[in-house]
């Protein structure tokens, strides 16, 4: 499975003490996780890089940034099946499903499903492009 | 070693390692969650250590089994 992009949650102000720090941005507030988004793609790599940024402290990412500070959150992987992909980890143990969301990325293709899942302290991310539907 | 016992020792080391020897007294009248002594992500923690050490799943988006982790009885016996 392609490693799509990596997670990284911080304060915006952290955000140029990074080695990685994003030139060319796409900016987004994701309302739903209570999260400012700044994306950047790095070419050499094929890679998307991600800071997830908390507006408040109902954001999804809040506590984690308290207790651990800013740093690497999650990997994001790219998935055809994402519903196949929950059932198969469900059945695994060491995989603990944390939640599911839908997002408007542009920069990611458009509307997305999301998947988050943790294992052995860390979260992985499943994505999956979804078509809206015509009405 | 039962697996209660064994989950009862990971719950009472992240505890201990936590919050100090202190907290296990009366710690069974205590609400973990409600009461702030473990978060959301104490919560994966401790149910991916469970998972890895006994082997059983625990699917923490039932509700059934999230509010086990506000007990500490009802958490050594999930």
């Amino acid at each position: 499975m392609k490693l799509h992009h990596i997670g990284i949650v911080c304060d915006e102000s952290d955000i140029n003490k990074f080695f990685f720090r994003p030139k060319k941005k796409f900016i987004y507030d994701d309302n739903v996780q209570k999260n400012k988004l700044i994306i950047e793609f790095n070419p050499f790599n094929n890679l998307w890089v991600e800071f997830v940024i908390p507006k408040s402290e109902k954001s999804t990412v809040f506590k984690y940034l308290k207790k651990n500070g800013p740093g690497v959150h999650h990997f994001g992987y790219k998935t055809k099946n994402l519903e196949n992909q929950k059932k198969i980890l469900d059945k695994k143990t060491g995989f603990l499903f944390i939640n599911s969301f839908k997002i408007n990325i542009p920069c990611f293709g458009g509307m997305l499903k999301t998947i988050f899942f943790f294992n052995n302290n860390f979260i992985i991310e499943f994505i999956k492009n979804v078509k809206k539907k015509k009405r | 070693m039962s697996k209660n016992k064994i989950v009862k020792k990971i719950v009472d080391n992240f505890l201990l390692k936590k919050e100090g020897k202190s907290i296990l007294k009366g710690i069974e009248k205590r609400n973990l969650v409600d009461g702030g002594l473990i978060d959301s992500l104490d919560i994966l923690t401790i149910a991916s250590e469970i998972e890895k050490k006994t082997n059983k799943k625990i699917d923490i988006s039932k509700p059934k089994i999230f509010y086990k982790f506000n007990k500490y009885k009802d958490l050594i016996n999930i």
